[in-house]
C-alpha cells in the first residue's frame, strides 16, 4: 500500500502519527509503522463507506485481536 | 452516486402515491407554509437513514405517529428513495415501511452495486457521518440556532468532529485504546498462563524426579533391573508380593480371613490395609510375651553366672572325703571317750580293789601300769582336750558337709531351674521368631506401600497435563510477541493522543480557506470579513469573527444578527461539507432564507443563492423553500434545475404538485 492510496484525512492521520512516533523515541518503529499503515488501509476502506465511529472503531478492534493471535499462533 | 427519484405514500404529509425524480445538481421546492416541504425533506432523510434525528427529542411512539399519515386508512407508511451512479445504467432504491407500530427494515428492490460498499454497508448508512451532516446541513431555523448557539465542548465538538474527520480519528484512537486494554489483558493473562504452567511443569518436573528415584529404589530392591515399571507391571509385582504376604501371615495367624487381592489397585490397597491393621494387632500381642522372654533371658544369664566354676561329681567327692574323715574322727573320738572312760573307771577300781585284767582287753595287766596311767591326772585332763578336739573336727566336718549338701542341691536346683528356664526361653524364641516374622511381614508391606506409591504416583503425574519445554519455548515466543505488539498498539495510542491537537489544527487550516471563499461570496458580516473555527486546548470549538482590516477578532454570537449568524452558519456547514473527510453527495436545504427579515430580493439572498447554485454543481442539492423570489431567483441561476410548487394541500391526497 502506498501513502497515495489512502483518503487525505488519513494520510493527514498518517503523518501527525509518524511525526509522532519518530519523536516519541519508540524502540520498534518499524512494527509500529507496519501495523499502522495495515490498520489505516482497514480503516480507510470503512472510511470510504461512510461507516460510522462504532464501525471504525471496531475495526481497528479487529484488526488488533486479528494480529493478536497471528503472533499468538506464530 | 446521485438521489434520482424519491417516492413516497402515506408518510406523514403524502397520502397518496408520490414520485418526484430528483436534479442531478439542484432542485427546489417552494410552497406556502403547510404544504408539506418539510415532509419532502423528511421523505429524503427517512428514505436514506430510516431516522429523523431532528425529532429525536420526540418519543418513539409519536414519531411513528408523526411518520405516518393521520389519513392513511392502512396506517402504513412507504418511502423508496432511488440513487444512481452517473455512468452505470441500474440504479438502486432503498425502501422503508411503517405498518402500524411495526418498523419494516429497508428492503432494496435492485441490487446493483452502486454504492462502493456492500448492502449490509449500505443499509448502515443512517448510522454513519451522513446522518451527523444532514442533521446539520439539512437547514432549518431551529438547526442553525443549534448549531450557533450549541456549547463549545459538548454540543459542536461531535458535530465538527465529525465533519472534520476528528471523530473518525477518535475512533480509530478509542479502538486503539480497546484493542490495547484487551492486549492487555491478554497479555497478563498469558503471563499468567505461563506463569502456571512453569510451575506446573516444575511440580511435574518435581514428582517425576521423586517417582524416578522411588522407582529406582524399588526396581533395585526387587531386583528388577531396569525393567520399567508400568502399571500393569508393577500391579503384577505387587499382587503377587501380596500372595506371598497372604501366606505368610496365615501361617502366623490362622485366623487371617483377606481375600486373595484382585489385580488392581483399590483392591490391592484395601489388602494392604487390612494386612497393616493385623500386623500392629500382632505387634501389641506379642509385646507382653517379648517382655517375659527378655526377664527369663536375664535370669537365665545370672543362674549361669551363678554355677560357672561348680561340678556336681567335684562336690559329691568333696562330701564322700568328709564322710571318711567323719567316721575316722568318730573313731578317734570313741577310743578317746572309751580311753577315758575306761582311766576313769580304772582310777575308781584302783580305788577300791586291784583288777587282775583289763576290763577292756582282759588281758592281764599290770596293775602298776594301770596306776601309771592313772597317776597323771593331767594326762586324762589332756586327753579330754584332745576329745574336744576331735569333736570341734567332727563339727566342722559335719558343718562343712551340710553346707556342701546344702550347695549340692542348690546347684541341683540351679540346674533344674536353668533347665526350666532355658525351656521356657526355648518356647520364646519361637515368639521372637514370630515377631521377626512380623517385623519383616511389615517391612514388606512397607516396601509393597512403596511399590503401590510409585504406581499412583506415576499414574498421576501421567495425569498431569503438561506442556513440553518446547511448548513452554512456543507460549513464551508467542508472549514475546504479543509484548511487541501491545507496545506498538501502545505507541500507536499515545502518538494518537499527543498527535490529535496537531492532527485538529491542520484539518482546521485546511478548513478556513474554503470558510474564507464562501464567506468572501456571502460576506454575512460588514466588518468581520472572515470566520474561523479555532479549538482550545480544553477541546472547545469556537465560532470567531474576524475582521479584514484590523484583525479583530469576535465571536459570532455576540456581535452577529440572527440572519448574519444563519449566514454564517452556510458558509460554515457548506465548507465542512466540501472538506468533509468522506465524499458527501446530497445538501438538503430546508427554508435557508427563513431567518432573513425582509421577503423581498437583497444582497444577502442574491449571495446565498450564488453561493447555493454554486455548492449544487459540487454536492446534488436540494432547497425548500417558501420564499417564492428566491426559488425564481434559484430557478434563474439555474435555469436545469427541477423545480416542484407546493401549492396546495388536501387532506385526502397531500400536496397538490406540480412541476414549476
Amino acid at each position: 500500500m502506498t501513502k497515495k492510496s489512502l483518503s487525505p484525512v488519513l494520510q493527514d492521520l498518517r503523518s501527525v502519527l509518524i511525526k509522532e512516533l519518530n519523536s516519541s523515541g519508540t524502540t520498534n518503529l518499524d512494527q509500529c509503522g507496519k501495523l499502522l499503515d495495515e490498520l489505516l488501509e482497514k480503516v480507510d476502506e470503512k472510511f470510504r463507506e461512510g461507516a460510522s465511529f462504532e464501525d471504525i472503531k471496531r475495526v481497528v478492534v479487529d484488526l488488533i485481536a486479528r494480529k493478536e493471535r497471528e503472533v499468538s499462533e506464530s | 452516486m446521485r438521489l434520482k427519484e424519491v417516492s413516497m405514500r402515506g408518510f406523514r404529509a403524502f397520502n397518496a402515491p408520490f414520485s418526484f425524480p430528483i436534479h442531478n445538481e439542484l432542485t427546489i421546492i417552494v410552497g406556502d407554509n403547510a404544504t408539506g416541504k418539510t415532509s419532502f425533506c423528511d421523505a429524503i432523510q427517512w428514505g436514506l437513514f430510516g431516522k429523523l434525528p431532528q425529532y429525536k427529542d420526540i418519543p418513539e411512539a409519536a414519531l411513528e405517529d408523526m411518520i405516518l399519515n393521520r389519513n392513511s386508512p392502512s396506517r402504513e407508511a412507504t418511502v423508496t428513495v432511488t440513487l444512481k451512479e452517473d455512468d452505470k445504467a441500474s440504479a438502486l432504491q432503498i425502501q422503508r415501511q411503517v405498518r402500524s407500530k411495526r418498523i419494516v427494515k429497508p428492503t432494496q428492490l435492485i441490487p446493483p452495486k452502486l454504492l462502493e460498499g456492500s448492502e449490509e454497508q449500505l443499509s448502515k448508512l443512517g448510522e454513519t457521518t451522513l446522518e451527523s451532516f444532514l442533521t446539520t446541513v439539512y437547514l432549518r431555523q431551529e438547526a442553525l440556532r443549534r448549531f450557533i448557539e450549541a456549547d463549545p465542548l459538548k454540543q459542536r465538538r461531535p458535530i465538527l468532529s465529525s465533519l472534520l474527520g476528528i471523530g473518525f480519528v477518535e475512533a480509530v484512537q478509542q479502538g486503539l485504546k480497546e484493542g490495547m486494554e484487551k492486549l492487555d489483558r491478554r497479555k497478563s493473562q498469558k503471563d499468567r498462563d505461563l506463569g502456571d504452567k512453569n510451575n506446573d511443569r516444575s511440580i511435574y518436573m518435581e514428582r517425576l524426579k521423586a517417582s524416578e528415584a522411588l522407582r529406582n529404589d524399588v526396581t533395585k530392591r526387587y531386583k528388577l533391573g531396569t525393567k520399567q515399571i508400568d502399571l500393569p507391571f508393577a500391579l503384577s509385582i505387587t499382587h503377587s508380593l501380596f500372595s506371598e504376604l497372604r501366606t505368610l501371615a496365615n501361617s502366623i495367624d490362622r485366623d487371617f480371613q483377606v481375600e486373595e487381592p484382585k489385580l488392581d489397585l483399590t483392591s490391592l490397597r484395601e489388602f494392604h490395609r487390612k494386612v497393616s491393621e493385623l500386623v500392629d494387632r500382632w505387634r501389641i500381642e506379642r509385646s507382653q510375651e517379648s517382655e517375659r522372654a527378655r526377664t527369663l533371658r536375664k535370669k537365665q544369664d545370672e543362674l549361669k553366672n551363678k554355677i560357672t566354676g561348680l561340678d556336681e561329681k567335684d562336690l559329691a567327692q568333696d562330701i564322700q572325703n568328709i564322710e571318711k574323715s567323719l567316721i575316722e574322727e568318730n573313731g578317734k573320738l570313741r577310743t578317746k571317750n572309751t580311753y577315758v572312760n575306761l582311766l576313769s573307771f580304772a582310777g575308781d577300781y584302783l580305788k577300791f580293789e586291784k583288777p587282775s585284767e583289763c576290763p577292756i582287753c582282759e588281758n592281764k595287766i599290770e596293775a602298776q601300769e594301770i596306776l601309771d596311767h592313772v597317776k597323771t591326772t593331767m594326762q586324762r585332763l589332756e586327753e579330754n582336750r584332745e576329745i574336744e578336739n576331735i569333736r570341734r573336727n567332727i563339727k566342722t566336718l559335719d558343718n562343712r558337709k551340710r553346707e556342701l549338701e546344702n550347695n549340692l542341691q542348690d546347684f541341683r536346683g540351679l540346674k533344674e531351674e536353668l533347665r526350666k528356664t532355658e525351656e521356657e526361653l526355648g518356647s520364646c524364641r519361637d515368639i521372637e521368631g514370630v515377631q521377626q516374622r512380623l517385623e519383616k511381614l511389615n517391612s514388606d508391606l512397607g516396601e509393597l506401600n512403596d511399590v503401590l506409591k510409585v504406581i499412583e504416583e506415576e499414574v498421576g503425574t501421567a495425569r498431569l497435563e503438561v506442556p513440553s519445554e518446547e511448548d513452554l519455548s512456543v507460549i513464551g515466543r508467542s508472549l514475546q510477541n504479543l509484548t511487541r505488539l501491545l507496545s506498538s498498539v501502545r505507541a500507536l495510542y499515545t502518538a494518537s493522543e499527543t498527535g490529535l491537537p496537531s492532527f485538529v489544527e491542520q484539518r482546521l487550516e485546511e478548513l478556513n480557506p474554503v470558510v474564507d471563499r464562501y464567506t468572501h461570496i456571502l460576506a454575512p458580516h460588514p466588518e468581520f470579513s472572515r470566520l474561523r473555527i479555532t479549538r482550545t486546548e480544553d477541546g472547545s470549538y469556537w465560532l470567531q469573527g474576524i475582521s479584514g482590516e484590523e484583525g479583530k477578532k469576535t465571536h459570532v454570537r455576540t456581535l452577529f444578527s440572527t440572519a448574519q449568524l444563519n449566514e454564517a452558519a452556510i458558509v460554515l456547514l457548506l465548507s465542512m461539507a466540501e472538506m468533509g473527510p468522506q465524499d458527501l453527495k446530497f445538501i438538503v436545504l430546508d427554508d435557508p432564507t427563513q431567518s432573513i427579515a425582509s421577503q423581498s430580493l437583497g444582497p444577502h439572498k442574491e449571495r446565498l443563492a450564488k453561493l447555493i447554485v454554486k455548492a449544487s454543481t459540487q454536492k446534488q442539492t436540494i432547497v425548500a423553500t417558501m420564499d417564492l423570489e428566491f426559488a425564481q431567483l434559484l430557478k434563474s441561476l439555474q435555469p436545469n434545475a427541477q423545480a416542484y410548487l407546493f401549492k396546495d394541500y388536501s387532506e385526502e391526497k397531500g400536496p397538490v404538485v406540480e412541476k414549476w
